[in-house]
């Protein structure tokens, strides 16, 4: 007779949660093991979510839709230069209603009095460019028309981020850069990266001012905005036809922040040293619950042969096995995402890092989760072939 | 070494009254040069409500019969029907459905220690699938009922004494109403009135359910409530004895 399998599954005893309610301090163990292994997965693709994500923040705050890049381009901090005359000739192209140069360089901004000083990333941007996305810089750009005035991130790490709270109450502050004063006139919100403490604004005039080696003749990157009638994707493909691919490569901003995302996971020591911490994670995680798992096997093998002989299927114990790790899977992974999301507040706090907790990065640890338990379970059933029903007699 | 036939032409032949038929049984442990014969073409016919009780020296066997007769190990050479089914030619599938219409019942009870003595209970009906869990507390209740562990029966087996753990055993292989039990030395590590006791309980049960027992023991106080004696030697069945009528006695 064949029964029906959710008939089955509705009036099966559980047995595997009988088994690990029964052994409390066991259970306590498995999930410190499950909650530890969630934790430094969740650790590992959050500080390198927030890495990438801040390598692509000044794409999306700074750029309008399209850039002009070296062909040597990488991330943000890694920009190379191309020929500014670039700019004039994509403004000839169809569907290019504006664009200017950036010019990226990093500088230590430092106050006067007490003395504290920042590594900062300094754009160089034409005040009269009306392509900035973020609307913040939009209306203060023409305070970057006077000399040596800049825009200060309001993200800047502390003790020198603390700066940007005296220019919320007094409307300005001065800071020494390269031996000038640069007065603050303005905040916007970008957020600290790991290669700098915080970001500035300043004109391309001044920008030259501050590093003098530099030519406006050899831009960082040119940014264009494209008509709203007109399609992106028409108007880039147009620029590759009409800018020489020796010098300049063409890319949407979302083509830019993709590319950003992927060169620093595929080719830089962050992507590999935070996918092997994930690997690490998972690893630690199988060696536990399979441990535990592998232990309650054995435990229960007098137990198990016995049913055995009485008619169970071996089918039927790597099902107890496996409800013993789809349960350490479940009930550890709450704990993991409720202490991973403290982890990550302090994380923040500490380090100005924007470290969110995504739907699809609780959803992929999740599945790692599952994966890593169900794989220890599936390890130790191995073991479930030592209970041999003729042994119990 | 010479391969029997799996059937003994001259052994018992299966009727419809037979609960276990064994023609020319012959059982090896081991292999090449160690390989060592077990059971020499061994014959037995149970009829079905007879309650039989192995006895001999360890390592004649006893226990090997009851395995091959519960379809826990496979049959290499000879005939063993068990409930008429032949499991010489048995695969996986037809031991595990055999072995569902047979009580076992252990030296070591073998409870599982994170289920209550009920649950316990329910085990041996759950294997049987979801028709069979209809009525599952009363059929538990009542047959704990029948070893006297009704006021037990949300008592987990850490709780409970061997004696206890025993008849938990017990109520376990006969829950299902199985028509064949086999058990193996179920009072050796009882005292001998708790032994007694387990004994009578399950000589009773199977009376009045009309149940087949083949028991493996050594224990001689309790002889008096088979029907039928084997002794078995160095593999073969070398003496037995028939009770008309065995004695039921209660031991205080």
């Amino acid at each position: 007779m064949i029964s029906n399998p959710i008939a089955v599954l509705a009036t099966r005893t559980p047995l595997g949660w009988r088994q690990l309610r029964h052994k409390p301090m066991r259970l306590a163990v498995a999930l410190a093991g499950v909650v530890f292994a969630n934790m430094l997965i969740f650790m590992q693709l959050g500080v390198m979510g927030a890495l990438f994500e801040n390598a692509v923040k000044p794409v999306r705050v700074l750029s309008a839709d399209i850039m002009l890049l070296s062909p040597e381009a990488r991330q943000f901090g890694k920009l190379g230069t191309l020929p500014r005359r670039r700019l004039y000739q994509a403004l000839g192209v169809e569907g290019v209603t504006s664009g200017a140069s950036l010019y990226v360089g990093s500088v230590s901004f430092r106050t006067p009095i007490s003395i504290r000083q920042a590594n900062v990333t300094v754009f160089g941007v034409d005040p009269e460019f009306d392509g900035f996305v973020d609307p913040e810089i939009s209306v203060q750009r023409a305070k970057l028309r006077v000399a040596e005035t800049a825009l200060l991130d309001r993200l800047t790490r502390r003790p020198f981020g603390a700066i940007a709270q005296v220019i919320d109450e007094k409307g300005a502050a001065s800071v020494e850069v390269s031996g000038r004063t640069i007065s603050l006139a303005g905040l916007f919100s970008l957020g600290a990266s790991f290669d700098a403490d915080g970001t500035a604004i300043v004109s391309d005039q001044t920008f030259f001012r501050l590093f003098p080696r530099r030519s406006g003749a050899a831009a960082s990157a040119i940014m264009l905005k494209v008509d709203p009638e007109a399609d992106i994707d028409d108007v880039a493909n147009r620029l590759k036809q009409a800018l020489p691919a020796s010098d300049t490569q063409v890319m949407t901003t979302e083509q830019y922040a993709d590319y950003i995302k992927d060169y620093m996971r595929d080719n830089t020591a962050i992507g590999f040293i935070f996918t092997f911490g994930v690997v690490f994670g998972f690893v630690i995680g199988f060696a536990i619950v399979y441990q535990i798992l592998s232990a309650d096997v054995n435990d229960h093998l007098a137990e198990y042969a016995t049913f055995k002989a009485m008619g169970y299927s071996h089918g039927y114990l790597l099902g107890v096995v496996f409800e013993e790790a789809l349960l350490l899977a479940a009930l550890g992974f709450v704990p993991g995402v409720l202490m991973s999301l403290g982890l990550y507040a302090v994380i923040a706090k500490g380090t100005e890092l924007a470290i969110d907790m995504p739907l699809d990065r609780a959803a992929l640890v999740l599945v790692l989760t599952f994966s890593m338990c169900c794989l220890s379970g599936l390890v130790a059933t191995r073991r479930l072939k030592a209970a041999d029903p003729a042994d119990v007699f | 070494m010479t391969q029997l036939p799996h059937a003994n032409c001259f052994g018992p032949k299966p009727r419809s009254t037979s609960a276990i038929c064994i023609n020319g049984l012959c059982h090896w442990f081991g292999k090449g040069p160690t390989r060592k014969q077990i059971l020499f073409s061994l014959d037995l016919d149970v009829l079905r409500g007879e309650i039989i009780f192995l006895m001999g020296p360890s390592g004649c066997g006893k226990t090997t019969v009851l395995t091959l007769v519960g379809g826990l190990r496979s049959v290499q050479a000879g005939s063993v029907r068990t409930l008429g089914v032949e499991m010489a030619e048995a695969d996986e599938q037809t031991m595990i459905a055999t072995r569902r219409r047979i009580g076992f019942i252990y030296q070591a009870h073998n409870l599982h220690q994170s289920l209550t003595v009920l649950e316990n209970v329910r085990m041996g009906l759950e294997v049987h699938g979801p028709e069979a869990l209809a009525d599952w507390r009363k059929r538990s209740a009542a047959i704990l009922a029948g070893v006297g562990l009704t006021r037990w029966a949300d008592a987990y087996p850490a709780q409970l004494s061997g004696g206890q753990k025993q008849r938990v055993a017990i109520a376990r292989a006969l829950v299902a109403r199985s028509p064949l039990i086999l058990a193996d030395e179920p009072t050796a590590t009882l005292d001998k009135v708790t032994g007694r006791q387990t004994v009578n309980l399950l000589h009773d049960l199977a009376k009045q359910q009309h149940r087949t027992v083949l028991m493996v023991t050594h224990d001689n106080r309790i002889l008096d409530l088979a029907d039928r004696i084997l002794e078995m030697e160095d593999g073969r069945i070398v003496n037995e004895t028939r009770q008309c009528s065995p004695r039921r006695e209660t031991t205080r």
